[in-house]
């Protein structure tokens, strides 16, 4: 019965979401294909920014939600909270590869190569490393309580990795795009900042949706795996 | 909203991007056309308020009179698109403008490396939810005696 209230209310919270990234992505995309300007120097190739820089923010969102669920777990030892770190590492994964592969993509046509060792790129991948590295790590230790605790603790320290891919840019030299909104200001025309902020709203909104969606999955497959670990004790006697 | 998006996306592709081949050129005099090729090497002169040079796009060529701003643009070997018109008479493609080279291969290969991963993702995600609390409701699971391994 708990588990029947739990998913009901989740599914209201997640309809309610999931209209609201449709929406704010629809409206972002109208802008960004049709509406916005293309660049001076890049053409119409800058479009790919309308969703390579959303889904890079958004897996630095995921890491960081990964990291204050890591650390809520180890004071509070939630085993729902750990399904939720669980969750957001394989949403993570997706969203770092899916920023990875465009960025790849745009830097074909703007710096006429796939890939290059720039420090942004490589913090990057570094990343994308951390979160496969989390969930192999969970796969390895069967004790679910040792698996939390010792992927909770990966997840903390991998966090350094989050301000090395911020600052990188301003670091060092490099080849990507430095902030565009910094304390020095915004350096990025408002035609162009409009839909990315719609379509950033608009993806963090869709991490939030996977999130809850992904969560409940493993919450679900957990119990129904005490369950049956409970009936096969029952038949047994 | 898709089919709106769609027929606004291909009324700016007609007005600002398609354009027109070189071997045609020739034969749309006088229209304003926009024309896409490379720059071929050694071919570009400069002289007062006009930059000459060949545009070629591997199949035909033509000479281009321009007259427009941002030259530094035009360069040896660079793909540009060119605005303006035949001139039939001097037999050279009369050009005011420079446009952006569109790139939508790589726009529409980064649009759907985003949105099908990310559909195919939730839907799967979504079916499991629903067969896992399908499961989980059945009266069955709670039962001693019933059939294990569901």
């Amino acid at each position: 019965m708990t588990a029947n209230l739990l998913v009901r209310r989740l599914r209201y919270i997640q309809g309610g979401i999931g209209i609201g990234a449709v929406g704010f992505i629809l409206v972002g995309l109208y802008l960004a294909l049709v509406s916005s300007p293309p660049d001076y120097y890049q053409g119409e190739v800058v479009r790919i920014m309308y969703v390579h820089v959303p889904f890079a923010k958004t897996a630095l969102l995921a890491y960081t939600v990964l990291f204050c669920e890591s650390v809520w777990y180890l004071w509070k030892r939630d085993p729902i909270v750990d399904h939720a770190c669980h969750a957001t590492a394989g949403i993570g994964v997706f969203f770092t590869s899916v920023a990875l592969m465009t960025g790849s993509v745009w830097a074909k046509p703007t710096w006429n190569t796939w890939w290059t060792w720039d420090p942004r790129l490589v913090s990057f991948a570094m990343l994308l490393l951390i979160l496969a590295g989390y969930l192999m790590l969970r796969a390895v230790i069967d004790d679910r309580e040792r698996q939390a605790m010792y992927a909770a603790v990966i997840a903390i320290i991998g966090f350094i990795d989050l301000p090395i891919i911020y600052f990188s840019v301003e670091w060092w030299r490099t080849l990507h795009q430095p902030l565009s909104i910094s304390v020095r200001g915004v350096s990025i025309a408002g035609d162009m900042l409009m839909p990315l902020a719609l379509m950033s709203i608009g993806f963090f909104l869709v991490f939030t949706y996977m999130l809850i969606v992904r969560t409940q999955m493993l919450y679900l497959e957990y119990l129904l795996e005490a369950k049956q670990g409970r009936l096969l004790g029952e038949s047994a006697l | 909203m898709g089919v709106v998006m769609g027929l606004l996306g291909l009324q700016r592709y007609i007005l600002e991007v398609e354009t027109a081949s070189l071997g045609e050129v020739s034969y749309r005099s006088g229209a304003a056309l926009r024309v896409l090729g490379q720059v071929d090497a050694g071919t570009i002169e400069k002289s007062a308020g006009l930059l000459a040079f060949k545009l070629s796009d591997g199949h035909s060529s033509i000479r281009v009179h321009y007259t427009g701003g941002d030259t530094e643009n035009i360069r040896a070997l660079k793909t540009i698109v060119v605005v303006g018109y035949w001139n039939p008479q001097e037999g050279v493609f009369k050009a005011n403008k420079t446009a952006i080279t569109p790139n939508y291969g790589f726009i529409t290969a980064a649009y759907l490396v985003t949105f099908i991963p990310m559909a195919t993702f939730i839907f799967f995600m979504e079916r499991r939810v629903m067969l896992l609390y399908g499961l989980i409701k059945k009266e069955a699971v709670y039962q001693p005696g019933s059939q294990p391994g569901l």
